[in-house]
């Protein structure tokens, strides 16, 4: 296929989905001329550029359709229920041919005269005739328009007996659309323009599979940087080179993946037909609001989370969204509402389907899922109702009353589950019956290089990926016996009160070394959450985190099924990734409980006033607490990596410009030692509502729990005090640190007078 | 000599740009008639501008106006229109264009505009 072609499917292809988006939009405003210009010329461009390639059947079917949609720009004709169904399968049916000729270069022999005499009939359909129908949309659109819109064609006015509530004094209003009034051309140009984009001049199309080869070439150049970085640890000349290295490996890797990112908008895109679809065969009135539509993600894991964000959507269409009569039975708007939200989150993006539905009916969970054998009925009577809700993705479960052909044919949440996870992604269920469900899918940035912790096992190294990872504990060999308990052969942790299931990796991997391996030496648990399961796996040594790039694996270690993929590390060794899933799987890890964790996300703030972990902290020479929910990482950085906006320093983490907070001056006394070496500082990164910000310490002391007595908080730096192991210690006050940008001064806020 | 194409399809400028540049001519592009406009400001004088008719944000007939009013009388000016827009032919001719071409064309329907307008030879 030449060039020329292929550049006229892409942007046929473009304007079909642009088509699309539009048609959905033109449902809700018949009327827009803006959008019916801008389908208008979809249809337009794809005619006017088949004759240059000889593509008749194409030219004929568009300019069929193109002489309808002339007739609906030009006011001539009204957009009706029946015409957008036309104009639907118009749609479908180039879509059809163009991907023949994608597929054969040729347009097939495929016959549209009964689609053509469709469209012709459309056509013909007098205005009169259709005046019924308008009348109703136009009552809806005015509803809808008193709202939102204060944009009402006035022409509407006449036959919808409901209009005059609508206020007529809008000055945007175009004139007459019936009568197709030159007028209503420049009333357009201040409307905004609905889900059209001009092809600009700025962007750059780039074949994917060079895309790849450079995402490739980059990964190696990251393996080669970390061994550099590690060789020149003992070479101090060459120190500033690989740092020099460093960053521009960095930047170049942070460039190339941008150039593969994508908007969400290309993946929602698809949801305004297919709601509009499923609405009809399932008698539902919907609502679809999306957010977020510009939050960009890597263009493969876009592919990848389009099936199971469908299934999504069609689950809460179909088990989420009651029948409009049972909704207002209910006493809720008969019209529900889906909301597709995307937004990061540091290094990951999360996406959002939820719904005011009927909610999901845990005791009919655990009644399918006794039926369908997935779990004794004893076991599920000890279950919370949030591990209830997670027996949802067990493969093999469906709550659908009857198999429907929207959903429901047990290859469920299983499938979103497991797709969802195969990307390094989570997802999450909220469920409030009778209030709606909330499904949240939380993606990486990235696929091919992701951040790990090298944890070593009997002296090889695994990369174990930090998504999962929660927390790591060390165990010494004088408290092997007393921390780690037996209950018929299978070892458990107490951690903070909870028992927590351990796997010995070497257990795993070996034939296994009796009972009570790792007897006499350190052990390092990671604490590790997946499927929903906690688990704790046992190593006996950890190396530093490092970027790893995931190398696909051969099918022959792919078999094993404990592994995702190899990785090259800083030292040249090899490491297999080690799939968390797969091993909680293997070692037949239950459902462990999550009381604790999920009362910890639910609950924050009734937490902050009872029990509550606290980090210790200390800055010059006072102590401190710090909410353990709002810390996200403890950092041991190099001096050179602060840098200063005006008077504020700053740091660069995971991409996001943080304030950092620097009360003890610990900054500018590691800035006057003059060995480079030990210019290190130790930050904390918390969470502050949306944003990140960091922390200078001295030192990080402890975590201790305690209660927090709002009333004593007496400084205005300090969210209060809290009674740490019978100290009183106040708690650092997040929202006090100064957002960015500054435009002068220093710190206000720091850690406030240690009252103990 | 210079030529600024302006279409909203890629296709119409990619297969434009390499008719004229087989002609020696040089090619800048604009995806409306209001990045057309932005061309005409910033660079190099053009000899010639192959307008689209129908463009989001600015079509052809508005760019065409904007072109004539500023003056301008250097750069012809070329419509490309399809035959749904051919009724307009007349209007835009009013307006100051100095030639059209209908889509679909090939180079020697280009080749002879171009020779009407004195561009090229014959």
């Amino acid at each position: 296929m030449d060039d020329l072609t292929r550049e006229f499917l892409i942007e046929s292809q473009e304007g079909l989905d642009r088509m699309e988006r539009c048609l959905t939009d033109l449902e809700e405003r018949p009327q827009d001329r803006e959008l019916l210009s801008d389908i208008f010329r979809s249809v337009h461009t794809i005619k006017g550029t088949t004759g240059f390639l000889g593509f008749k059947r194409l030219e004929k079917l568009a300019h069929t359709g193109e002489n309808l949609l002339g007739l609906l720009r030009d006011g001539k004709l009204v957009a009706t229920p029946p015409i957008i169904t036309g104009l639907l399968e118009l749609l479908d049916g180039l879509r059809a041919i163009l991907s023949i000729v994608e597929e054969t270069g040729g347009e097939g022999d495929g016959e549209d005269a009964a689609l053509i005499e469709q469209l012709k009939v459309l056509q013909e359909l007098p205005g009169e005739a259709e005046m019924a129908k308008p009348t109703v949309m136009a009552a809806e659109l005015a509803r809808q328009s008193s709202e939102v819109l204060p944009t009402v064609p006035e022409a509407t006015v006449a036959p919808a007996p409901a209009m005059p509530s609508v206020p007529a004094v809008v000055p945007t209003a175009p004139a007459a659309p019936l009568a197709a009034s030159p007028a209503s051309e420049t009333a357009e140009v201040q409307k905004p323009r609905a889900g059209a984009t001009a092809a600009s001049d700025s962007t750059l199309r780039v074949d994917v599979a060079l895309l790849n080869r450079m995402m490739n070439l980059v990964g190696e150049l990251v393996l080669t940087r970390n061994q550099i970085l590690q060789a020149t640890a003992q070479h101090e000349n060459l120190t500033l080179l690989s740092r020099r290295l460093d960053m521009v490996t960095a930047d170049l890797r942070e460039s190339v993946m941008k150039a593969r990112m994508q908007p969400v908008s290309n993946v929602f895109s698809k949801f305004p037909r297919i709601i509009r679809d499923l609405s009809q065969m399932l008698h539902r009135r919907v609502r679809l609001l999306m957010e977020g539509q510009e939050t960009e993600l890597d263009k493969s894991l876009l592919e990848a989370i389009k099936d199971p964000l469908t299934h999504a959507v069609r689950n809460s269409m179909d088990h989420g969204i009651e029948p409009p009569e049972v909704r207002q039975a209910a006493g809720k708007d008969p019209e529900g509402t889906l909301k597709l939200r995307a937004y990061q989150e540091s290094s990951h993006v999360i996406i959002e389907v939820s719904d005011d539905g009927a909610g999901i009916a845990v005791e009919k969970v655990q009644k399918k899922a006794i039926e369908r054998g997935l779990i004794t009925a004893e076991r599920a009577a000890q279950l919370s109702e949030r591990e209830l809700l997670q027996l949802i993705f067990l493969p093999g479960f469906s709550t659908a009353e009857a198999v429907t052909n929207v959903s429901g044919r047990g290859v469920g949440m299983d499938v979103v589950r497991t797709n969802v996870e195969k990307i390094g992604g989570k997802v999450e269920l909220d469920s409030k019956p009778g209030k709606g469900t909330t499904l949240r899918l939380r993606i990486p940035l990235t696929l091919a290089i992701v951040p790990a912790l090298i944890v070593k096992s009997h002296g090889q190294s695994f990369a174990l990926p930090q998504g999962a990872l929660s927390e790591l504990v060390h165990v010494p060999p004088e408290r092997y016996e007393q921390d780690i308990e037996w209950m018929e052969g299978a070892p458990l942790y107490r951690l903070r009160g909870n028992l927590l299931p351990l796997v010995f990796l070497e257990r795993m991997l070996l034939s296994g070394d009796g009972d009570k391996p790792g007897r006499d030496r350190d052990n390092f648990i990671a604490v590790l959450e997946v499927d929903g399961r906690r688990f704790g796996l046992v190593v006996d040594g950890l190396a530093d985190p490092e970027e790893i790039v995931v190398k696909p694996l051969s099918s022959v270690l792919k078999s094993i099924g404990l592994y995702t993929g190899a990785t090259v590390l800083g030292s040249g060794d090899l490491a297999l990734i080690l799939d968390p899933s797969s091993i909680a799987m293997r070692a037949g890890v239950q459902m462990s409980l999550q009381e604790e964790h999920g009362e910890m996300e639910q609950n924050s703030e009734m937490n902050a006033m009872r029990g509550a972990e606290y980090l210790v902290v200390e800055a010059a020479a006072r102590k401190a607490a710090v909410a353990l929910s709002d810390v996200l990482r403890i950092e041991r950085i190099p001096l050179s990596r602060v840098e200063y906006i005006g008077y504020r320093p700053v740091l660069n983490f995971e991409g996001q410009l943080l304030p950092v907070e620097d009360a003890g001056g610990i900054l500018r006394e590691a800035a006057e030692r003059t060995d480079v070496e030990e210019q290190q500082v130790t930050v904390v990164v918390c969470r502050d509502g949306n944003r990140h910000v960091g922390l200078a310490v001295h030192a990080v002391l402890d975590v201790a729990s305690g209660s927090q007595l709002m009333e004593a908080g007496t400084e205005r730096t300090a969210d209060g005090v809290t009674l740490l192991k019978e100290h009183v210690t106040s708690v650092v006050n997040l929202s006090g640190v100064e957002a960015l940008p500054v435009s002068a001064g220093y710190s206000t806020a720091g850690f406030a007078e240690d009252v103990q | 000599m210079r030529a600024l194409i302006v279409d909203d399809s890629r296709f119409v400028r990619d297969f434009l740009r390499g008719l004229l540049e087989e002609r020696g001519i040089e090619c800048e592009e604009a995806a409306d008639g209001q990045a057309g406009m932005h061309r005409v400001h910033e660079g190099a004088p053009f000899d010639l501008a192959l307008v689209d008719w129908n463009m989001p944000v600015m079509d052809g007939f508005q760019m065409l106006q904007k072109l004539r009013t500023e003056g301008h009388p250097e750069m012809k000016v070329m419509m490309v229109t399809t035959e749904a827009e051919n009724e307009f032919i007349t209007r835009a001719l009013d307006a100051g264009a100095d030639e059209y071409l209908m889509k679909p064309f090939d180079g020697e329907a280009l080749g002879e505009k171009l020779a009407m307008l004195g561009l090229v030879e014959a």
